[in-house]
């Protein structure tokens, strides 16, 4: 929902593992991150801070069955926004998430799979792309360089929800 | 009556002499006195261990490591050793915990206690663990330190706060040489809204 924004992120895990000289804090085991009606769960789940010290991303990596998950509710009347990815980057500031690598999301009846997926959680924007990520090196690249997209006719919306 | 005529008569003088002087030496005995009660040491820290063998207030206490340099400071109004336990303990105390690379934390708590050979202490009662440079804080009852490895450690629930982050955890430890902490058990952390 937009009043997600709002709303605190609070973070459930086993462990947090704060290094001041590497400049990172990362929450291990099974973490579970709420801000609102937004969920993300992972195995583990790096902040990234402003320079205003306050939050501006959490990168989680891993989660059941290898994939970190993420969901929100784009509206109260809408069906849930689901997505999953090896890589999770959820940019808290800006309301974007990005999935790389086995990226896969639901949105609306829609389905798009593909090496990159990038969401933006209020215009409800979506950027697919085969390869995970312009920069990223060969190793990463994994998805076969192909988008995936099931699209639902309008018609049909109303009926499969 | 000119003045002189009214000055009190000779002898009158003399006993007024007396008079003060009697009083002036009564004055300066009640000091003398005064003095040994204000000498004396105060009440013996009461300790299940027994009476220590020393106590001291108003200290700065500094250890340095092996290289000479100070690892540590702790200044305390009070500081008492038992020998039966060799523990010696501190109210109020102020740590100050140096790194090898400069690093620099501060522990306060209400109580300290030395261990035999002073390499480790334990903090109690309201422990805080504080590092300036990041301006981060960690509040917990009870807090252990080991000097040698420059470890410290909770294993009471400990809450980490940083600008507006809280986070708890049921025990803590942390490394001053590697400025590095974990918490560990039930994590439950709170970042507050992103401000635009």
């Amino acid at each position: 929902l937009e009043s997600d924004r709002q709303k605190p992120i609070n973070i459930g895990a086993d462990a947090l593992n704060i290094d001041n000289r590497a400049g990172t804090a990362v929450y291990t085991g099974a973490v579970e991150v709420d801000q609102g009606t937004m969920k993300l769960r992972s195995t583990r789940v790096e902040l990234k801070r402003a320079q205003s010290g306050g939050l501006s991303s959490l990168t989680a990596r891993g989660g059941d069955g290898g994939r970190a998950y993420i969901e929100q509710q784009p509206a109260p009347n809408d069906p849930l926004a689901k997505g999953w990815g090896n890589t999770i980057i959820y940019h808290a500031g800006e309301r974007r998430v990005e999935l790389i690598g086995n990226a896969e999301l639901h949105q609306n009846g829609d389905t798009f799979n593909g090496g990159y997926v990038e969401y933006f959680l209020d215009s409800r924007q979506v950027n697919a792309r085969g390869s995970q990520s312009a920069k990223s090196s060969s190793s990463e690249s994994s998805s076969g360089g192909r988008v995936r997209m099931q699209l639902t006719p309008e018609e049909q919306q109303g009926s499969s929800q | 009556m000119a003045f002189r005529d009214r000055l009190p008569s000779g002898r009158t003088r003399a006993r007024l002499g007396i008079l003060v002087l009697v009083l002036a030496l009564g004055g300066v005995l009640t000091l003398i006195d005064q003095r040994n009660t204000l000498m004396s040491p105060g009440p013996a820290p009461d300790s299940e261990q027994g009476v220590p063998d020393y106590y001291l207030e108003g200290v700065t206490y500094t250890r340095f490591d092996d290289q000479g340099r100070v690892s540590q400071t702790m200044e305390s109004p009070r500081v008492s050793h038992t020998p039966a336990d060799d523990v010696t303990r501190a109210v109020t105390p102020h740590f100050t915990l140096l790194g090898d690379d400069g690093n620099r934390w501060t522990a306060d708590g209400e109580h300290a206690t030395l261990g035999p050979n002073a390499n480790t202490f334990e903090l109690s009662g309201n422990a805080v663990l504080h590092q300036p440079a990041d301006n981060w804080q960690l509040e917990t009852d009870v807090l252990h330190y080991d000097i040698p490895s420059q470890h410290a450690w909770s294993d009471s629930g400990a809450v980490f706060t940083q600008n507006e982050q809280r986070t708890r955890g049921d025990c803590f430890n942390g490394w001053v040489s590697e400025d590095r902490m974990t918490l560990e058990g039930n994590v439950q952390g709170f970042h507050p809204p992103i401000r635009q």
